[in-house]
């Protein structure tokens, strides 16, 4: 038990030590004097963050919220202070002028510069539609992945946590899915570089292995993004319509994220500590029946004396207590910062640790980030952005796909639901107790004592590099040249093993050996990218021009291993020593894909007024089909900056007004795996001749020489408005994106030999409203209070499937696709009730017998009989719209947030509740099933107990809920102060996910059992239940 | 310009390795360049006998006909219950729905098609592989020997199909329609012919596993006798008898034991091979299925989800040794005997009866090594009596052929001067008492159409009622192949 905790101590020493270090180096430089004051703006808002310098010496530092500095100077010092946007002033520290120092603002909000694709651009300029977040918003909440902070802040941007396990997946949908079979997932660049986040790429382990012990499962996957310490993070750039992403052609469907990390800046010097230290817990328990009530419904179900006397059993086990904990999580992140003229420098490193509330799940990520720009000369100059990180995620099986009950057998969590409450976890001793000692024991065999299951190593380590490297060269006046050589690589093992402990002895014989099961899996990716960017700027008189032409080849590489064994002697040396097993299996695949591009735009603009951009892009994929190996991505886009019209020139209320538009077409390569288009021969089932086997080869599909891209087409049309001296700032977006040539795996006929062929057959329309409302409600020297809100809706529909005479297709036994209708559309039976004494039995009742007390499902085709015509559309996922709603409110030292979220509209198919209501036998219920029906409570809402053992109830519309939700991500309160020799620290204290206004009643309405699945999702089948979590934490800037 | 040099150098040396667009896959290899030797036409033809395999791995072909008719039931629950209650429709939805495709008749139709498609490739490609040309003569001969035998597979399952006669090479080539049944069992009879030709006699030193010539000749008898081509069923049952290559293990018990398996290819023609020991295990459920819940002297873990009406077990004379492949208890784990009564109390059926034709004592896990029997030598007798028969009153010729299974079976030699109806019927009762289990018995029945007064006499106290109707007589084609392709039609009474 000491074990848990001892590198958690380490950690926290390492902390202490570190800190010393810093008050020791400090100690040492500080000889001269002190002075102390605030930095303004022209209305007397504190200005954070500003840069304050000494002319010519080497003190620096930066100005604290609150706008307060201090600074170490010589006697008669000049002080430099400078801030982006605002006019660099220089102060003498003779008077009293440095105590209050007024920068003034250059221009207006508009003039924020905005990174887009290839470049950076004034916000004043862009003509696309583009939402920015910062990294105070980003890191309000403690987020393991940059995914997370991002949720609820951007109109447009739907964030689902599939799963909550620590380091676990999260899927991302920009304007809706706009992908059947392809990823829906955006494009990231992390400073140029474009980082993997598919989840296809490579190998999960063996699926099935029995109950419990199966890897590889969709929901327990973990997000690539989980691999990118969020610390290091200046903002995030979300790039939503053609015009700003187009740019990325035929990558750029699901839209962009750009991510910009923080660099060092000129003539500073800074220190900075960044970390928290929090508790997580469960955030809701789903009530099971106790031990008195299992044993009574047992005792139904069986129709026996099982047990004796239910009541004596009383409480009995609460399995869920058993399995969750309280777990802490921490992150640790030192960052040295900094530059002179010539070479500005970044250096940061992090820690990054979270258990799970799960037993034993566990995420740790260690991360070093180097940004370094060094300027050689007049016309050149050198970079690199360079993170390396360590992930070490310790899984559970939580997850499972499997919609029979899969829930309950496959998932740690499920089996703990369903666990008889009469039987005891543990041993006096402290062992996991074997269930078939205990007394009734053995009927449950069968089943096993789920904490077996955590007797499992599945430890996945993954070391990542992601970096570039750049040289900028001044060619002429206004015509620069860049070359960006980029790389990522993500090499990962998964240690697997399975103790013969964990087995009952019915599994042993499953698994094919008596023995442990132990697996070697590596994973290697690695991305590189060379682009060579031109761009040319040119002014007029009136007319600016701006010229950007890129080259550019990206190549991806992957490769995968895996060895197993099993059957293995005893259990020491774990998946440590495969040659020691008696059974072995192993596998190794490699992929390579490339794409080349030529792309260019024109920026044009006239007087400042009206501008237009126009896009292309040709891309050349070797995934492609060989009759369609390059797709031309072109978009045009335009905006009207009304303000600076004449007859807006009075209108005072007016800060800033634009009118923008754009039309463009962009593509979603991710859709087509490797050698897809290609006929190409695999293994087959080897067969036995001579009583020993003999390898299969065969072809393994129809090839398809036209398979290409999928293609969206995108309007949309936006206006920004500032208004009140920039208090109200107001953006609003409509948008039309069709996307034709969906990639969709065509049923084939079974009789070709084949069961599907991916073409680009199908097509999907998504279109929506997107607004954001923000303001400074109060903003005066003591207090400041913000209030932003955004709001999305999006209409997802599918236009046409397979060919046109294919109307619906069947996904699972609830989801259906459907033309004309959304993804995630579910198509279920009618609840109609408990069937009484009496009631006709209508025939054809889909699982269970129909009988007094069964569930009875409307017969809506009205024929006499119960068949697939009464299954009817009964919802969809989707919700109707989502929202976030953020506040800050300062008040001198003291800041306050809070932070909601929140879908409306959704439904969520409680697949793990048609599990635990079912009376099966053998396993627990829901606590609801007390009042189950029963011939002397005819009211009963709950499926009579007799004799159901191995049928199901049936998929009604009574398992799908409405998933609703509002979200309290996350409330703060911190204090921020000024020491000797500390020019910031800040203290916080902050609760996240402290509380959800929901109806749903499983674990959690966020939830994607299907992970990042396009036509299955909004279905609970049990995953990694939601925490809440208190954090305290610290910033101390040098 | 020193910085325009520099970038001409860098453009120079960064495009100097752009490459052509052109995909190469590492872990495979294109299918036009296969098939380009020996070595590889030989991974070729083991993977259509894998495909096979793979059809039998799931059960389906075993389930499908057994759950459907007088003989075995399924523990009742979702999904199986429906075949032996009848109430399954085109969607297979109960199966579909519960993760049990694999247990069904859709699974027959999509793992038939799997083997025709991998023997299309061989028999479109292995013939012009240079390589020794007795060896790939047998090879190609294998291939049409499989295909005719998908095609038989399917043709008793859902009647009249897709005829797959070349490799499905576009996806022009992945649409076919449905032939007349008539058409189907030329086209049988002709993969048959070439493959009589191609394949080797049967000799003890073969290459165990592989198909021969009297194979060839026993599925163009029996396919002929479903498709009541008497004279041609006759003629190629006789072939087989005549060439006296194969001859009937002495002793039923050993044909069904999994360690006499070698013994036991005198008699058997074509087989599901199996084997627990080799790395991947070969194995099918069908073991798994039959044997009681647990580890007993069946299996080291079975799952007791199938069972015998014990009426048709009571329907065995006591003579008859074939009536001790079956148990009334077993023995579990802790060497006790298992009481009739407490086999399976999962059941409302209590006196149940064991299949032991799958059992393996020494399975490794749930996996027995007990071959699956798709043709054996005992079938030729029973066709040639049949086929005898229907050309009018039999001679005694017809009764030897029936007698020699009776007679090994422990019987007295079947009883004089029966009527045509009345011998015919003696045949089918044989033949129900010599392939129990083996997926035989329901195409008996409907291909003589008795499955309707079969059928509804064979209940239980967990299959009160089975609604059998003639649409029963082919299973629905799976509506996922309808939705597939526009020019199929379904089968009569399933539209």
């Amino acid at each position: 038990m000491n074990k848990r905790k001892s590198p958690l101590l380490k950690k926290l020493r390492l902390s202490v030590a570190f800190l010393a270090f810093l008050f020791c180096t400090l100690a040492a430089s500080a000889q001269t004097k002190t002075i102390t004051g605030t930095i303004v703006d022209e209305k007397g808002l504190p200005v954070a963050s500003a840069t304050i310098r000494e002319k010519g010496g080497q003190q620096t530092t930066v100005s604290a919220e609150n706008g307060s500095y201090s600074l170490n100077v010589k006697t008669g010092a000049i002080l430099v202070v400078s801030y982006t946007g605002f006019a660099e002033r220089e102060i003498s520290t003779q008077g009293n002028d440095y105590k209050r120092i007024e920068l003034k603002n250059l221009n207006t909000k508009m003039d924020e510069v905005v990174v887009v694709g290839y470049g950076s651009r004034k916000k004043s300029e862009v003509t696309g539609a583009i939402t920015s977040v910062k990294a105070t918003e980003l890191l309000q909440t403690p987020i393991a992945n940059l995914a997370q902070g991002l949720q609820g802040r951007v109109p447009g941007l739907q964030i689902t946590q599939n799963n909550a396990a620590p380091g676990g997946s999260i899927s991302v949908r920009l304007r809706g899915t706009n992908s059947i079979n392809g990823s829906s997932e955006p494009l990231y660049i992390i400073d140029g570089v474009q980082i993997q986040n598919s989840t296809a790429a490579g190998v999960s382990g063996p699926a099935t292995l029995g109950n419990i012990s199966g890897v590889g499962s969709f929901s327990n996957q973990v997000s690539s993004l989980s691999l990118l310490n969020p610390n290091d993070i200046e903002s995030i750039e979300v790039l939503k319509d053609a015009s700003a992403a187009a740019i990325y052609g035929s990558q750029a469907a699901n839209g962009v994220i750009i991510i910009t990390t923080k660099k060092g800046k000129a003539g500073t010097s800074i220190v900075n500590y960044d970390g928290y230290f929090g508790i997580q817990q469960i955030t809701n328990t789903i009530p099971m029946l106790n031990a008195a009530q299992f044993a009574k419904i047992e005792n139904e179900i069986y129709g026996t004396n099982r047990f004796a006397s239910p009541d004596s059993f009383g409480v009995g086990t609460n399995w869920q207590d058993v399995l969750f904990r309280k777990a802490p999580m921490q992150s640790h992140q030192v960052t040295f910062s900094g530059g002179t003229n010539k070479t500005q420098a970044l250096v940061s490193l992090n820690y990054f640790g979270q258990e799970g509330i799960v037993l034993k799940s566990k995420f740790d990520r260690f991360a070093v980030r180097i940004n370094l720009e060094h300027t050689v000369n007049d016309w050149l100059k050198v970079g690199t952005n360079t993170t390396l990180s360590r992930s070490v995620n310790n899984r559970i099986q939580t997850g499972s796909v499997n919609n029979d009950g899969g829930g309950l057998t496959q998932s740690l969590v499920g089996a703990v639901l369903s666990a008889p409450p009469t039987l005891n976890p543990y041993t006096a001793d402290g062992n996991i107790a074997a269930w078939k000692d205990q007394p009734y024991g053995s009927f449950y065999s069968e089943l096993r004592n789920p904490l077996l299951g955590t007797l499992a190593t599945d430890i996945t380590t993954t070391n990542s590099v992601l970096s570039n490297v750049y040289v900028d060269v001044a060619i002429l006046k206004g015509l620069k040249y860049r070359l960006n050589l980029s790389a990522n690589t993500n090499n990962s093992l998964n240690d697997y093993y399975f103790p013969s402990t964990a087995f009952t002895s019915g599994e042993i014989s499953l698994a094919g050996g008596l023995g442990g099961y132990g697996m070697k899996l590596n994973n290697n990716f690695m991305r590189w990218m060379q682009e060579h960017i031109l761009t040319y700027d040119k002014v007029l008189g009136d007319h600016a021009l701006r010229f950007t032409g890129v080259f550019s080849t990206l190549e991806n590489n992957s490769n995968y291993n895996y060895a197993i064994g099993y059957g293995f002697v005893n259990d020491a040396t774990t998946n440590e020593s495969l040659q020691l097993a008696r059974n072995f299996s192993v596998n190794s695949g490699r992929t390579k894909d490339n794409l080349v591009s030529y792309l260019g735009r024109i920026n044009y603009s006239f007087k400042g007024k009206y501008y237009l951009d126009l896009t292309g892009r040709v891309d050349g994929s070797s995934k492609f089909g060989a009759n369609n190996k390059y797709g031309f991505f072109p978009a045009v886009a335009a905006a009207w900056n009304v303000k600076k019209e004449d007859f807006l020139s009075d209108a005072g209320s007016i800060t800033n007004l634009k009118l923008r538009a754009s039309v463009g077409k962009t593509g979603n390569q991710a859709a087509v795996d490797p050698y897809q288009s290609l006929a190409i021969v695999g293994a087959g089932n080897d067969y036995i001749f001579n009583n020993t086997l003999a390898k299969s080869i065969l072809p393994t599909g129809v090839p398809n020489p036209d398979l290409q891209w999928e293609t969206s087409v995108q309007t949309d049309i936006g206006l920004e408005a500032d208004l009140f001296n920039n208090r109200l700032n107001f953006v609003a977006d409509v948008y039309l994106k069709k996307t034709t040539d969906l990639i969709y795996k065509k049923n084939l006929p079974l009789s070709s030999g084949y069961d599907a062929v991916a073409g680009n057959f199908a097509s999907i329309q998504n279109k929506g409203i997107e607004l954001s409302l923000g303001g400074d409600i109060i903003r005066n020297q003591d207090w400041r209070w913000n209030v932003s809100t955004n709001l999305t809706i999006n209409r997802n529909k599918l236009l046409r499937l397979a060919d046109d005479s294919t109307k619906e297709v069947t996904i699972n036994n609830f989801n259906v696709l459907r033309v004309g209708q959304p993804l995630g559309l579910f198509k279920t039976y009618v609840y109609d009730g408990l069937f009484q004494v009496g009631d006709p039995l209508i025939p054809g009742q889909p699982v269970t017998k129909p009988r007094p007390g069964a569930q009875r499902v409307k017969d809506v085709s009205g024929d006499g009989i119960i068949s697939a015509a009464d299954q009817v559309i009964t919802g969809n996922a989707n919700p109707k719209f989502i929202y976030g709603f953020s506040t800050t409110l300062s008040y001198r030292q003291f800041d306050f947030a809070a932070f909601f979220s929140g879908v409306s509209g959704n439904k969520i198919f409680n697949l793990a509740r048609w599990s635990l209501e079912n009376p099966i036998g053998g396993r627990n219920v829901v606590a609801g099933a007390a009042n189950r029906w029963t011939t002397t409570n005819t009211t009963g809402d709950y499926q009579v107990a007799a004799g159901s053992q191995g049928g199901r109830l049936p998929l009604s519309d009574r398992y799908l809920e409405d998933g609703s939700f509002l979200r309290c991500k996350n409330i703060s309160l911190g204090y921020a102060f000024a020491l000797k020799h500390v020019t910031r620290t800040r203290v916080y204290v902050s609760a996240n996910n402290l509380f959800t206004v929901t109806k749903y009643t499983g674990f959690d309405p966020e939830v994607g059992s299907f992970g990042s699945s396009n036509t299955q999702f909004g279905v609970d089948n049990i995953v990694y239940p939601a925490s809440r979590s208190f954090i305290v934490g610290l910033q101390i800037t040098l | 310009m020193k910085r325009l040099v520099y970038i001409i150098i860098s453009a120079f040396v960064f495009s100097g390795c752009k490459k052509a667009l052109e995909e190469k896959p590492f872990s495979n290899i294109y299918t036009q360049n296969f098939y380009s030797n020996a070595a590889e036409a030989e991974a070729a033809i083991s993977a259509v006998y894998g495909n096979l395999y793979g059809m039998y791995n799931s059960g389906a072909p075993i389930f499908a006909a057994e759950w459907s008719a007088d003989q075995m039931f399924p523990r009742n629950v979702v999904g199986r219950n429906t075949l032996t209650s009848f109430l399954y429709e085109p969607s297979y939805s109960a199966q579909n729905g519960f993760g049990r495709t694999n247990e069904s008749p859709q699974e027959i139709w999509k793992r038939a098609y799997i083997t025709i498609e991998s023997a299309n490739w061989v028999i479109d490609k292995v013939p012009a592989t240079p390589m020794e040309t007795v060896r790939r003569d047998n090879i190609v001969g294998e291939a049409y020997f499989l295909r005719a035998f998908c095609h038989w597979v399917l043709a008793k399952n859902f009647g009249s199909i897709v005829v797959k006669t070349t490799p499905t090479n576009s996806i022009d080539a992945a649409f076919g329609d449905r032939q007349p049944i008539d058409k189907v069992y030329e086209q049988i009879f002709a993969d048959l012919t070439k493959a009589e030709q191609l394949l080797p006699d049967y000799t003890a030193s073969l290459v165990k596993g592989r198909v021969t010539k009297q194979a060839a000749f026993l599925l163009h008898a029996k396919a002929a006798l479903y498709n009541e081509k008497w004279d041609i069923a006759l003629a190629s049952a006789k072939t087989v008898i005549s060439s006296n290559k194969y001859a009937l293990v002495p002793s039923v018990a050993d044909l069904f034991t999994a360690a006499k398996k070698d013994l036991a290819r005198q008699e058997v023609m074509f087989a599901v091979e199996l084997n627990n020991t080799t790395n991947p295990i070969r194995q099918s459920q069908v073991h798994y299925f039959c044997a009681p819940n647990g580890v007993s002297n069946y299996n080291k873990g079975g799952a007791g989800a199938m069972y015998v009406y014990s009426a048709f077990y009571n329907s065995f004379s006591n003579a008859d040794k074939r009536k001790a492949l079956m148990d009334t208890n077993y023995i579990n784990a802790s060497n006790v005997t298992v009481a009739r009564v407490n086999i399976d109390t999962r059941l409302a059926t209590k006196d149940l009866v064991l299949m032991g034709k799958y059992k393996d004592p020494n399975a490794v896990g749930a996996f027995g090594s007990n071959n699956i029997y798709l043709l054996r030598l005992a079938d030729a007798f029973l066709i040639a009596a049949e086929a005898h028969a229907r050309a009018g009153t039999p001679a005694i010729e017809a009764y030897s052929y029936v007698d020699s299974v009776r007679i090994r079976a422990g019987l007295p030699v079947l009883t004089r001067g029966l009527s045509q109806t009345a011998f015919i019927d003696s045949v089918l009762r044989e033949r129900s008492w010599e392939f129990f289990g083996e997926g035989d018995r329901w195409y008996d029945l409907t291909r003589t159409n008795k499955f309707l007064t079969v059928i509804p006499a064979a209940v239980n106290a967990d299959y009160p009622s089975r609604p059998v109707t003639t649409k029963n007589k082919y299973f629905p084609i799976p509506q996922v192949e309808i939705n597939a392709n526009p020019m199929l039609t379904q089968n009569d009474g399933w539209k």
